[in-house]
């Protein structure tokens, strides 16, 4: 199986991330991944990406910045309204990670 | 103890015909809570600050709503207080900065930082995806039905 690590982003860093974090999990274990994840406000991403390695990033809340790493917004998997939509961005941007 | 049981308060349930915007919410919200000791005294500021910067409205498959929320500090002791709108109010959709939502359900959730309430947000955002849930939900029309609609609903 395959690592992937996962920075998941909300306004507090703690419950909407950790909704969105288990989900990406459970897709990703699916489709023959195994996720590390950690949960962030936006002002707690750069200090993740220069204390680790991250391969992607997915948040409910705006973004401070712009980041090398590829971002998905995840509200649709919050909500359940575009799950599909959701998996579908996710997988093809891991697909085309160097990993 | 059940999500129902350490979130749910009837005495934190109302139905609201129309609010001018969403500071007039605020501070009827936040009247409620302090009073009820759930918030802390800077409440107030943090959830206007807190919606302005990180917007809460959501699109889902059923009915549009808005779940407000404070950074864990300025809360005293779990809550969801609810309440439903005849008009709706605008909020501006989660993870955007412009576009807006116009939401008749708002569920302003007291977040203490424990695993429950994780769940209690999986649940609600499950039980917005069943439409023939909602549908009943939307047909109540007093404080006990709905207290006792969400009571069995997140529980489940």
């Amino acid at each position: 199986m395959k690592n992937i690590n996962v920075i998941s982003v909300c306004g507090s860093g703690t419950v909407t991330s950790s909704m969105v974090a288990e989900k990406v999990k459970d897709i990703l274990e699916v489709n023959g991944y195994k996720a590390k994840t950690v949960e962030v406000n936006p002002g707690g991403v750069d200090g993740q990406l220069t204390s680790g390695k991250w391969d992607i990033i997915v948040h409910t809340s705006p973004l401070k910045g712009t980041y090398q790493l590829p971002c998905i917004n995840a509200v649709g998997l919050l909500t359940g309204l575009d799950e599909e939509g959701f998996i579908e961005e996710l997988l093809k941007t891991i697909e085309k990670l160097d990993i | 103890m059940s999500i129902a049981d350490q979130f749910l308060h009837k005495s934190l349930i109302q139905f609201k015909q129309h609010y001018d915007c969403q500071e007039a919410f605020f501070s009827e919200l936040n009247q409620r809570l302090s009073t009820q000791g759930y918030v802390e005294e800077s409440y107030l500021s943090n959830i206007i600050s807190r919606e302005n910067i990180y917007p809460t409205g959501l699109v889902t498959s059923t009915i549009n709503i808005a779940i407000p929320h404070t950074d864990p500090q300025h809360i005293k002791k779990p809550f969801i207080d609810i309440t439903k709108l005849n008009s709706p109010l605008t909020f501006i959709e989660m993870g955007s900065t412009d576009k807006k939502v116009d939401v008749t359900w708002i569920f302003a959730l007291g977040v203490t930082n424990g695993a429950n309430q994780v769940e209690l947000l999986q649940k609600l955002m499950r039980l917005c995806s069943q439409k023939t849930t909602i549908n009943k939900l939307q047909s109540l029309t007093d404080i006990e039905e709905i207290y006792q609609f969400f009571s069995l609903n997140i529980d489940l």
